[in-house]
């Protein structure tokens, strides 16, 4: 499902907006990543995607219709093509995930032998077939979010909305949610995930926005962004012959505008990573004052920025 | 029809599968079960056990008069099985009960025996009969005979004396001994089984029906489960429906061979029509009481546990529900009117007019109660139908404009003042009480004034009142209501000037109930406000009395404000308060104004 947000606005009192002037285009079968600190306008934007939310101002399309009153599209149909996590969404704790999955796919109407079969996939693609017919009170922090993605899949939907779905999951946990959220935009779903985890992001979207107070700041592919936002971090690694010349580096970059990040060793060699302020006129001075003091160098390779770093550039101070 | 049945039907469909999961639908129908016994043997032995408890109960009823009543009318001692008669009959000294009942039945004889006692003609032959059997049995004229004499009493004229001396007569001064037997039929005990399965009915269905559905909703509030179905393909009605159905399906399973006993039970004892009526009746309060509690849950949900929440709403269902049996099982020409206002006042009415007729009094005018249950009828079916509307708009989001629309408050509060009126006593006329129950019938104005507070998903403390349309439409709520009340209980018989300086007083206590309200239920309040809330509140109930008091007389004081009759300091605190409380009230309801964004220019 392809989604067009255009000049989208939320006020709650009619005078301090929650989301202002959002525009996004998401292509169909992406991975959307809305990244903000808390308070930035993410959940609300995502619960007006969802159709839960009414918006203020603007308007969102969805593969081209607009849905509600007065439009094209009922917001009940389109809620059928709509799998929405919520944050915060809590579980029926006395309810098995069989008992809890078949809940939900009959709210979306799904005909009783389709919903069975969808049940019994789903069980198998979260990996809780083994926790069926347990009580999900008794499922631990991971397996319980993902009956919760596992419901919003349940009625095959075309967009799938996360809000915040890797918060409190352990590093297992968030690896199983990239895998599957990797598996389920081959199959051709939209998926939008909000996180301020930004690294669960950086390499599994296609897309991301990065929103503070309500405005988008930046928005495009991922590759973009980090490549617009990067000349103005310079970190260079250097691999060194012998640890030997580990102190001579350090003397010689001392007399430079250079901060040391990180000491390492790699494949059995000294590395260095250093931050140059001065931009690449600079680093070259300091490699040719490295070599005139005998440290011998063996590669000197820039590192690329992350996600991450763009957005700790573009938020400086300007948390909500 | 089926095409319109099918969104209910999915509404209900996961609502209800999730309510009988796994063991619950297994509990739900063992315990109809055993309740459906408890309820056939407990019918059984109220109708037929000669035990002292199901006597009692049969006495309370009405169906049955006490045992030392009948024993007296009949000339009879009752016993309770064969052993204790054989011991009676084999008492031998001279005081046993055997001898005292004839005794007494001597005293009778001796006493409309007497010579200067000359009864009516038609009962000279029993006078006869009775002298010649005294006479006869001079042998059981006990020592203190002139003492006795003295508290002896007979009237020929009351039904009750004759069959008692009729009964000793034909016993001939020998009391029978009888093993006791319940004096009801197999007839009256399948009524009395009806009887007792429509109470069950109604305790399930008025008490524990709305209770269930409120706690169940205050739970997924509290828990913040209700939240992820908003987003799935149910509309908000849907989900609202459901939801009620899913909570009362177990319920419904343990209602259902209830209201079989009393529909077969109706038509075993021919009084088909009270019992739907009942029935009938009884689903209207309930779906009203359901509405109710899901509006309190709302309210309250996501603030309070459901534990809380239970214990309140079932703090209401119960005095609710004792009062409206209290008044149902007795009504009389004074109480009539609360059927339309005590949810299970009716019902029980009609439920008693089916199964225990004799229990039930009789002596109102039948048209006036039948119109009013009509009303009562109606009257909930349309205040539940509002509520769904209501719970539809919060649970959806959708009440920018308030719970319910402008047209539909209207409505509302009409139907309130119909219900209110017609719970007036018949002989009720512009009066104190009148003005009480005017009273009274403000609080669910204050009620639907809530209802019209607007919503969404504005944070409260974001939150602005329209106070001054608010207040012009409670004043179209007042001013109709008064129409009908004055229409149904006349215009006052005399009109004095004095009455405009009430009128001021009673208006100013209306305007501030109605801001207090506005303030209360649709800003946040801290501790201190709500004390001050309290404090105006108590001024508004004496500016009500006060206004009640010119309205009615010409007080002789000439003060405005009947505080400073007590001390002159309290006269000027009474005139502060009274210029106070406004500004005070208006200050709170209109916050500092900052510029409005235009929401259109954009789209522009």
């Amino acid at each position: 499902m392809q989604i067009e947000i255009e000049h989208l606005g939320k006020t709650y009192d009619g005078h301090d907006w929650a989301v202002h002037d959002l525009s996004l285009e998401i292509p169909s079968g992406s991975i959307f990543g809305l990244i903000g600190p808390n308070g930035a306008g993410k959940s609300t934007a995502l619960r007006m995607v969802a159709t839960v939310m009414d918006p203020s101002t603007g308007r969102i399309a969805y593969d081209g219709h607009s849905a509600g009153e007065g439009q094209a599209l009922r917001t009940t149909e389109l809620r059928r093509r709509i799998g929405f996590l919520g944050d915060g969404n809590p579980l029926y704790k006395h309810m098995t995930p069989a008992e809890y999955l078949r809940f939900f796919g009959q709210c979306f109407e799904l005909p009783p032998a389709k919903l069975e079969a969808a049940i019994e996939q789903v069980l198998v693609t979260f990996d809780l077939t083994g926790k069926a017919d347990a009580q999900a009170g008794a499922l631990s922090k991971g397996m319980r979010q993902r009956l919760l993605i596992a419901r919003c899949l349940l009625h095959e939907p075309s967009l799938l909305i996360l809000d915040e779905p890797a918060d409190g999951l352990d590093p297992r946990g968030r690896s199983d949610l990239r895998r599957i959220l990797g598996r389920v935009r081959d199959q051709g779903v939209t998926v939008i995930i909000s996180s301020h985890i930004l690294r669960e992001l950086d390499d599994l979207c296609d897309q991301v926005a990065i929103m503070q107070r309500g405005r988008l700041v930046v928005g495009g592919q991922v590759g973009d962004i980090i490549d617009r936002y990067e000349v103005g971090r310079f970190v260079y690694e250097l691999r060194l012959l012998d640890g030997s010349g580990l102190a001579a580096a350090q003397e010689v970059l001392s007399r430079h505008r250079v901060l040391i990040e990180r000491e390492s060793v790699a494949d059995g060699l000294p590395c260095l990573s250093i931050q140059v302020q001065g931009g690449e006129a600079m680093m070259a001075e300091v490699l040719s004052d490295l070599v005139a003091a005998g440290v011998k160098v063996v590669t000197v390779s820039r590192l690329r920025s992350r996600l991450e770093d763009v957005y700790d550039r573009l938020s400086e101070d300007r948390v909500n | 029809m089926r095409q319109r049945l099918q969104p209910l039907k999915a509404a209900c469909l996961p609502f209800v599968t999730r309510a009988l999961r796994g063991p619950n639908r297994r509990r739900a129908l063992l315990g109809s079960g055993l309740l459906m016994l408890l309820v056939v043997l407990m019918g059984g032995f109220i109708g037929r056990s000669p035990s002292y408890a199901a006597h009692d109960m049969r006495q309370s009823l009405g169906l049955e008069q006490g045992r030392w009543e009948r024993e007296e009318l009949e000339f009879t001692i009752f016993v309770q099985d064969e052993q204790e008669r054989r011991e009676l009959l084999r008492e031998e000294h001279d005081w046993n009960t055997i001898h005292h009942r004839a005794t007494e039945g001597w005293m009778l004889l001796d006493t409309v025996a007497g010579p200067h006692v000359i009864p009516p003609r038609p009962y000279q032959e029993l006078q006869r009969r009775a002298r010649a059997l005294r006479n006869a049995r001079m042998d059981l004229a006990p020592p203190d005979l002139t003492e006795r004499r003295r508290y002896q009493h007979f009237d020929w004229n009351r039904p009750r004396d004759r069959q008692r001396l009729q009964a000793v007569l034909d016993a001939e001064l020998q009391p029978q001994v009888v093993v006791y037997e319940s004096p009801l039929g197999v007839a009256d005990t399948i009524r009395l089984i009806g009887l007792t399965a429509g109470g069950v009915l109604l305790l399930l269905w008025l008490v524990l029906a709305p209770l269930w559905v409120g706690v169940q909703l205050a739970q997924e509030l509290h828990e913040n489960t209700l939240q992820p179905l908003t987003g799935t393909a149910l509309t908000a009605r849907q989900l609202v429906l459901g939801f009620a159905a899913g909570s009362l399906a177990p319920v419904a399973i343990v209602a259902a061979p209830q209201l079989l006993l009393v529909l077969v039970a109706a038509l075993g004892s021919g009084r088909t029509v009270p019992a739907l009526g009942a029935v009938s009746l009884g689903l209207a309060m309930g779906l009203l009481s359901i509405g109710l509690c899901m509006l309190a849950a709302l309210a309250v949900g996501k603030q309070r546990s459901p534990g809380l929440v239970g214990i309140g709403l079932s703090a209401l269902l119960g005095v609710s529900a004792l009062t409206g049996v209290a008044i149902g099982l007795h009504v009389h020409a004074d109480t009539l009117g609360m059927v339309t206002l005590l949810p299970g006042a009716g019902p029980c009415h009609l439920l008693a007019e089916a199964f225990a007729p004799r229990a039930h009094l009789s002596g109102v005018d039948a048209l006036a109660l039948d119109l009013r249950l009509g009303l009562a009828m109606v009257g909930a079916l349309v205040l539940a139908a509002a509520s769904l509307r209501a719970i539809e708009r919060h649970v959806g989001g959708t009440h920018r404009e308030g719970a319910l629309h402008r047209g539909e408050a209207m409505v509302v509060a009409l139907v309130l003042g119909v219900l209110a009126v017609a719970a007036l006593p018949s002989s009720a006329r512009f009066g104190p009480a009148f003005l009480a129950g005017a009273a009274l019938a403000l609080i669910p104005m204050q009620l639907l004034l809530v209802a019209r507070i607007p919503g969404g998903d504005v944070p409260p403390a974001l939150r602005r009142i329209p106070v001054v349309p608010l207040l012009r439409e409670q004043a179209a709520w007042l001013g109709g209501v008064l129409v009908i009340a004055l229409l149904a209980a006349g215009l006052p018989q005399q009109f004095h000037p004095e009455a405009i300086v009430g009128l001021v007083h009673w208006g100013w206590a209306v305007v501030m109930l109605a801001m207090i309200t506005l303030r209360g239920a649709g800003l946040p309040t801290s501790i201190p406000t709500k004390v001050w809330l309290m404090v105006c509140l108590g001024f508004v109930a004496i500016e009500y009395v006060c206004g009640v008091i010119w309205c009615l007389d010409r007080p002789s004081g000439e003060s405005l404000f009947p505080l400073g009759a007590a001390h002159p300091l309290l006269g000027l605190v009474h005139v502060g308060m009274f210029v106070w409380i406004p500004i005070s009230l208006i200050r709170g309801l209109t916050p500092a104004d900052r510029p409005a964004l235009d929401l259109h220019a954009r789209e522009g």
